[in-house]
């Protein structure tokens, strides 16, 4: 019955224009790994694990994107951060490795096709672009946003105390940041990827002013590259956004990805003109509801967010590992039985 | 209530340290009671805080330079205040539970029960039940609290709960939980002792429960 191709229904809904329907496209991590079978410890480990999983999953459920992350640490890695990898869960960081002026001086920005898995997930990028990239909408993660990684690598709380006690510090870690995305960046766009993602789960806990001063600049700038070379970006946080709703549009970003704690109706009439917004189902919900709860809830997110175009139906972050398959399918059947464009609100 | 003392609570609130620093040993200097210090003061401010976090006025970096501003002061009146024998209003121990790494929330709680007077031993992040247990025998708290961010964790807080009858602990505290997707109604189905929503409501909830033993 769908006649168009899910890389063009994504496009278009990113130019703003109306597909044949609403694209869905929840990104998977954790459940892409445990819905092909495999430990995330083997999921994040290998470029032919990843690829795979991520195209199963993508194909499981008939989604019009895949979507390709490791994790959310691999930059971080990448620049020295020690990890521990739980057997059946995502990896996380040890300690922070920047406490000190001097620590500071040392850091580098990683090259993407040498240092800890960054490499790898160029190549699954790769592999994703060759198998499927014509037929489905290719995004890859160059995941944490400046800020966030600069929260990685100092520790979340001291990272909030430097913008108090040091700025000029913390910008300096920024410009480090920065400069690490435009370069992981560049590399996953030349695979051919459709659209990068990064993520500032953490910038839901910040205030307006401090992401003005903290986030957006340095945002901006990977924009730009990413935009220079013809790619589009998408903007994730997890948790309430709604205070940093503009200030995430200024960044110059096309799809920004919101989680379920955001009014997507206010979302729609404070930024939906200027940016393709993507979200935001309970993952909750998603975990535990029936189909027929989430169902509703789709359905109750494009008539608040569809018309006239510029939206994807996802769930508002990643769905945990055990949701049901059930569900995931009853969100993509509300893209087609409720989605189908013209519609209005 | 003393010029002195509104000035210290704005210092709190602001999250000016050195000013906290400086206005406590002003107060003390003008003869006022530690205590006095201590509670009209630095928690008096630390109070105002909790309620504008919860409003969404502020955000988790200006609750976070408050409690320092507030500890400098409480650093300040800790030798005087031992000599005034104020009892302290408990022992808890507190930790995100096992295969959750979330320790914003958490630490606040800490920085808020510090703040009204608990000793807190921070066991950390992806504290395993046995761990908790341990923590029990070897602090003997009055209460434990543990926090989870995760849907997925949730059950941990039952299997943790359930380790305490195993080791025959579970009488000898009282147990709070919270984080995100935690309710009061989950806090009553695992056999929870309660549930607070937010770092302030958790130092009350935590005071109430040791008050009624
Ligand atoms: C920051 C954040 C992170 C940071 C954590 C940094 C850190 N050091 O803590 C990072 C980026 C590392 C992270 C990782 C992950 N996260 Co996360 N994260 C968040 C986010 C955006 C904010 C959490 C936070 O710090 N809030 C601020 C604090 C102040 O609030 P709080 O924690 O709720 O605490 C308050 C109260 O709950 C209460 N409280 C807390 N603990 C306790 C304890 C007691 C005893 C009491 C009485 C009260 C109490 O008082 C606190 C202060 O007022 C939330 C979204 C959200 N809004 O919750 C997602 C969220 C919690 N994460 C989520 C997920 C899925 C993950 C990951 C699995 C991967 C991912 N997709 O990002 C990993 C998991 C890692 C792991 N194994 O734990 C999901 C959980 C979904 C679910 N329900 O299961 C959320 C809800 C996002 C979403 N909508 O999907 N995350």
């Amino acid at each position: 019955m769908d006649k168009m191709r899910p890389v063009e229904r994504i496009k278009l809904a990113v130019e703003h224009k109306q597909p044949d329907r609403v694209p869905v496209f929840p990104v998977c991590v954790a459940h892409a790994a445990k819905n092909y079978g495999i430990t995330y410890r083997d999921y994040c480990t290998s470029a032919e694990n990843l690829a795979r999983a991520a195209i199963h999953c993508s194909r499981t459920y008939g989604l019009d994107g895949v979507f390709v992350q490791a994790c959310g640490w691999q930059e971080a890695e990448a620049m020295g951060v020690e990890l521990y990898y739980p057997e059946d869960n995502a990896p996380s960081g040890k300690a922070p490795i920047v406490k000190t002026r001097e620590e500071l001086k040392k850091l580098r920005v990683p090259d993407p096709l040498k240092d800890g898995r960054m490499p790898m997930v160029v190549k699954a990028n790769e592999l994703v672009v060759k198998e499927v990239g014509h037929e489905l909408y290719v995004k890859s993660q160059i995941d944490q946003a400046p800020f966030a990684l600069a929260c990685e690598l100092v520790g979340f709380e001291q990272a909030f105390l430097l913008m108090y006690d040091d700025p000029s510090f913390l910008h300096e870690l920024l410009e480090i940041c920065t400069e690490t995305q435009i370069r992981y960046g560049k590399a996953i766009a030349s695979t051919g990827v459709h659209n990068v993602f990064m993520g500032e789960a953490i910038a839901s806990q910040i205030s307006p002013a401090q992401y003005k001063e903290f986030s957006l600049p340095y945002n901006r700038r990977v924009i730009d590259a990413m935009h220079e070379l013809g790619v589009t970006v998408t903007l994730h946080t997890c948790g309430n956004s709604s205070y940093i709703l503009e200030l995430m549009a200024d960044t110059g970003a096309d799809i920004i990805e919101f989680d379920s704690m955001v009014d997507i109706a206010e979302a729609k009439r404070r930024v939906g003109d200027r940016v393709c917004l993507q979200g935001n189902v309970d993952t909750g919900l998603v975990l535990q509801g029936t189909p027929d709860e989430v169902e509703a809830a789709a359905k109750d997110c494009i008539e608040k967010a569809a018309s006239g175009g510029g939206f994807i139906l996802a769930c508002g972050c990643e769905p945990a590992p055990n949701t049901p398959q059930a569900n995931l399918h009853a969100l993509v059947a509300a893209a087609k039985k409720y989605g189908r464009y013209p519609i209005t609100q | 209530m003393s010029d002195t003392l509104k000035q210290l609570t704005e210092a709190v609130i602001a999250g000016n340290a050195t000013l906290a620093g400086k206005i406590t040993e002003q107060a003390l200097a003008e003869g006022i009671a530690p205590t006095k210090v201590l509670t009209d003061g630095l928690i008096a401010g630390m109070s105002v805080v909790g309620v504008r976090f919860k409003a969404e006025e502020i955000f988790v970096p200006e609750v976070l330079i408050a409690a320092r501003a507030m500890k400098t002061g409480v650093e300040i009146l800790r030798p005087r205040l031992a000599g005034e024998a104020v009892p302290m209003a408990g022992t808890i121990v507190l930790g995100t539970v096992q295969g959750d790494l979330h320790d914003i929330g958490k630490n606040l709680v800490a920085m808020m029960m510090e703040g009204v007077g608990f000793k807190v031993i921070d066991l950390g992040v992806n504290v395993a039940p046995e761990r908790f247990v341990e923590a029990i025998n070897e602090h003997e708290p009055d209460l434990v609290g543990m926090s989870a961010l995760l849907t997925t964790t949730m059950p941990m807080m039952k299997e943790t709960l359930e380790a305490f009858k195993a080791a025959g602990v579970r009488g000898r505290v009282k147990v709070v939980v919270g984080g995100a997707p935690v309710n009061e109604n989950f806090a009553r189905q695992i056999g929870a002792d309660g549930y607070a929503p937010d770092a302030g409501s958790a130092a009350d909830l935590a005071k109430a429960l040791v008050v009624t033993g």
